[in-house]
């Protein structure tokens, strides 16, 4: 994987860890930078791709996410409807217990599939 | 303890989270609920945003005026920033979507329709798309707006307290 274990930019904080199952992606701080797919964009690509390839599932954890702009989920979408296409099993892992993310992450429960190929999942 | 909180900032990117701190923290101040301070500081954040994002800072003294005033049934975020006298094309597309998002009954799903447009657009298209929309539903307030006469927008959002 091309992928270093760990990126920031500004107040964003992205951690790769890898297992057996899954590539995770740990978001850690604020995402409020004007575009943040520009930082955000190629990893989460890299990452899928690697998934893709190998066969694992790609997990997204938002629970120490503190903040982010409208900005920062529009790659997200982007990359569950990307993963869609490319067959990658993909969990949105978030913090229900934070209102703001309850809110903000089960409406991606949209993009959720019977098959459990795509599952946005709130942790107590 | 005053019960609005107004400031006036540069149009620089940097200021929107220390703004959206200030407000956060005045709001707990008050005793508002949590979850009403969550939704009014990510109001706050997106209408600086796109105050920044479509104003017109030619002049370098131009700046924005925030306002959070808490009343007793609700709280009402205002962001008044210059614009360029010619845009209206801004001001239609504005209109256009606010009254897009007040045509749904559950501003949950005009949110929902939004996200899934926005997600099968290019992972190159740079455009967000989802800061009114996310005002509706996660900041759950009403959105207006008015072009005043000095050459200056006004947005404004409505949050009901519970």
């Amino acid at each position: 994987m091309n992928l270093q274990n760990k990126y920031s930019k500004n107040l964003l904080e992205l951690t790769i860890t890898e297992d057996d199952n899954a590539i995770c992606v740990s978001w850690k701080g604020k995402s409020v930078d004007r575009d943040p797919s520009v930082f955000t964009g190629p990893i989460l690509t890299e990452a899928l791709e690697y998934c893709a390839g190998s066969g694992k599932k790609l997990l997204l954890d938002f629970q120490d996410l503190e903040f982010m702009n409208s900005s920062t989920i529009t790659p997200v979408s982007k990359i569950i409807e990307l993963g869609k296409k490319r067959s990658v099993r993909i969990t949105i892992l978030y913090r229900k217990s934070k209102n703001w993310q309850e809110l903000n992450f089960s409406a991606l429960r949209i993009f959720e599939t019977k098959d459990g190929q795509i599952e946005i999942t709130g942790r107590e | 303890m005053k019960d609005m909180l107004q400031d006036t900032i540069k149009p620089e990117w940097d200021q929107i989270d220390k703004v959206r701190e200030e407000c956060s923290k005045f709001l707990t101040d008050h005793s508002l609920p949590g979850d009403a301070v969550d939704a009014l500081s990510m109001v706050v954040h997106e209408l600086l945003e796109n105050a920044i994002k479509y104003g017109n800072y030619e002049k370098s003294e131009s700046r924005i005026t925030f306002t959070l005033e808490i009343n007793k049934k609700d709280v009402t975020v205002e962001v008044v920033n210059p614009i360029h006298g010619d845009d209206t094309p801004h001001f239609k597309m504005l209109d256009k979507t606010i009254q897009w998002i007040r045509g749904y009954q559950n501003p949950f799903e005009a949110y929902a329709e939004k996200l899934k447009e926005v997600s099968i657009r290019p992972i190159k298209d740079m455009e967000s798309r989802l800061g009114l929309v996310r005002i509706a539903y996660e900041g759950q307030s009403i959105l207006d707006f008015y072009v005043r006469d000095d050459d200056c927008i006004s947005v404004s959002a409505v949050y009901h307290l519970h």
